[in-house]
């Protein structure tokens, strides 16, 4: 496995926000094992039904529940745990944009 | 959906219009592409933008069996079904296992295929050579099971008007059509429109399935409770060990699929990618978390349908729907042809996928080095044609006893995921041991298959088959392997470089 300190960021750009992958965020992983496993009635005795909550078996309201956190962690992670490229190719785009803008 | 027969004309003006727009929209994306360019026409230059790709993921990730033969699952199995939503969520975070790294290299190394990265990464040889022939078996047999539905989803919507060998040959003529001409940008932009129609189906389904039944699910709950509790119950530890297994191998399974991994390298820019599996994440929730609803419903609109019976669930609650009014009449011939569209979406990209590995990595690699790329391109697209040919006399000429053979996917495809999830970031995983633990899954979880093994407690053949390949690779690469064997592909190993240089400036 790749040996470099597993930190959950490099040293920052000089400037904009640092770059980020999200295997370098144990916590993350951690988070989505446990949401994964909370999500799926394994620890729960077979043939559970009640109690009910709104007509809905409790034990699958815990699943939704671990579901919407799974969709939660994906998303943040793909949106905040994830910054490689970006900078530079912003960056490039708005070299682009300004050498447009000089040419006649 | 074969006793749908509601819709007849009206299903043919409908699939007739699906046609014709999807033909205008590969017609108007194949103006910008070029088939002299591999880069081009596999991948729409690199260039596709938040809106494409958002709905080519999704029209990909989803086919038309998300509906027709999920809700089934859920009326046969019940509540345990609700696996269907977070493994499709798994496979979004899976991507996050590889994505970000692959597509930083993907850019700077100019990759078309996916075994672009294994031979980047391994060199090559013999390993190159086997993720290409699992790639296309995996791809063939996905293609395969897409044009089964294809010509059910047809036939059901059209009340067997348009037969059921005719649609299939009408559309796969137009999905071959828009598919030669355009290329990605053709597939990705008729993604757009296909991925609109199954949203579009899967809602108007939902609202007619709890109109049926007055919008009362806890009553669903409790009178399907009352009559068959241990499809409302905690599962058995066997179901639930399957549903966590599922979640692993699909997860996992579906993120590298060939035409998974083409729209890595297909996105305009990072932020793109990111922003458009961040949106990923929650589609199950309005795609197969609405199936599973409408399976629930469906068993107290259908009770004690047999197992052969269930598969027609979604006609026959269509049906009970569009006998309501005349716009729930509309609303279900809207739903089937999004359906259709759904499964023409999937295929294409499953064809394009094809086309790409044969053109590049067996003609160009093997047969033809010095082939021009405008050579190669005309090659895979010929290649994909007579791949749907072949296809399609096995859709209609079933090859018994050989036929697990033709639907093995997911189990051979799985084992693809080491040479992606760890040779991005293990550079002591070497090639050989990475050649004999793929090899030695892809045998073992095929072989279960073919003898009928389908799981061990609920963990299916092909985990165990990842299982030891990942054994064999991780076991084999600490033996043989050194660990400076593969290149560095660390973004954030040149930081603190650039960071010191920036401060002393």
């Amino acid at each position: 496995m790749d040996r470099r300190r597993p930190d959950q960021t490099a040293t920052p750009p000089a400037e904009g926000p640092p770059l980020r992958e999200p295997v370098r965020f144990p916590w993350l992983w951690v988070a989505m094992g446990v949401v994964v496993l909370a999500g799926v009635p394994l620890y729960l005795p077979a043939g559970t039904i009640e109690p009910l909550v709104g007509g809905i078996p409790f034990w699958l309201l815990i699943s939704v529940a671990a579901t919407l956190a799974f969709s939660a962690l994906t998303c943040w992670a793909c949106l905040r745990a994830w910054n490689l490229a970006e900078p530079a190719e912003e960056a490039a785009a708005a070299a682009r944009e300004q050498d447009a803008e000089v040419r006649p | 959906m074969n006793g749908l027969s509601f819709s007849g004309t009206s299903g043919v003006l409908v699939l007739g219009a699906y046609a014709v727009v999807m033909l205008a929209i590969g017609w108007w994306a194949g103006r910008g592409t070029t088939s002299t360019s591999a880069r081009s026409y596999y991948l729409s230059g690199g260039g596709l933008g938040f809106v494409a790709l958002f709905f080519t993921l999704y029209a990909t990730q989803y086919s038309g069996n998300s509906i027709v033969g999920y809700a089934p699952e859920a009326y046969r199995s019940g509540f345990s079904w609700w696996q269907s939503v977070p493994f499709m969520i798994a496979v979004i975070a899976a991507y996050l296992l590889f994505a970000p790294r692959l597509y930083v290299v993907a850019k700077r190394e100019g990759f078309i295929t996916p075994t672009d990265w294994v031979r980047h990464r391994f060199g090559s040889g013999k390993l190159t050579i086997l993720v290409a022939v699992l790639m296309l078996w995996g791809l063939a047999n996905y293609l395969l099971e897409q044009l089964v539905a294809m010509g059910q989803g047809i036939a059901g919507l059209t009340g067997t008007t348009i037969p059921y060998e005719v649609g299939v040959i009408a559309f796969v003529l137009v999905m071959l059509v828009y598919s030669w001409s355009g290329g990605m940008r053709a597939v990705a932009l008729t993604d757009v429109m296909q991925g609109i129609a199954l949203l579009v189906g899967i809602g108007v389904l939902l609202f007619g399935a709890l109109y049926l039944v007055g919008g009362d699910l806890g009553g669903v709950t409790a009178a399907l409770a009352q009559t068959d509790p241990e499809k409302v119950a905690v599962p058995e530890t066997a179901t639930s060990v399957e549903w966590l297994s599922m979640i692993v191998m699909i997860g996992l399974g579906a993120a590298v699929y060939p035409h998974a991994i083409q729209r890595i390298y297909a996105a305009r820019s990072e932020r793109t990618l990111k922003r458009s599996l961040a949106v990923m994440a929650w589609m199950p929730l309005l795609t197969t978390a609405v199936v599973f609803v409408v399976g629930i419903v469906g068993t107290q609109l259908f009770p004690g349908l047999s197992e052969d019976d269930s598969e027609q669930l979604v006609g026959m609650i269509a049906n009970q729907v569009a006998g309501i009014n005349v716009v729930f009449y509309l609303m279900m011939i809207l739903l089937f042809g999004g359906v259709v569209a759904a499964i023409v979406s999937t295929a294409d990209s499953a064809l394009l996928a094809f086309s790409s590995v044969v053109s590049r990595d067996i003609y160009g690699r093997h047969i033809a080095p010095d082939a021009s790329e405008k050579r190669q391109v005309l090659v895979g697209k010929v290649a994909g044609v007579v791949a749907v040919a072949i296809l399609l006399v096995l859709a209609w000429n079933p090859p018994g006893t050989l036929y697990e053979i033709f639907v093995l996917k997911f189990e051979l495809i799985v084992q693809l995921a080491p040479v992606f999830m760890l040779g991005l970031y293990w550079r002591r995983m070497a090639a050989g041991p990475a050649f004999w633990g793929m090899l030695a899954g892809a045998l073992l979880s095929g072989g279960l298959t073919v003898a009928g093994v389908d799981d061990f407690g609920g963990v299916p053949g092909g985990l165990v088959g990842l299982a030891v390949n990942v054994l064999i690779c991780v076991v084999g690469s600490l033996m043989v392997g050194r660990p400076d064997d593969g290149p560095d592909e660390d973004p954030l190993a040149a930081e603190p470089a650039r960071a010191g240089a920036a401060s002393s400036a």
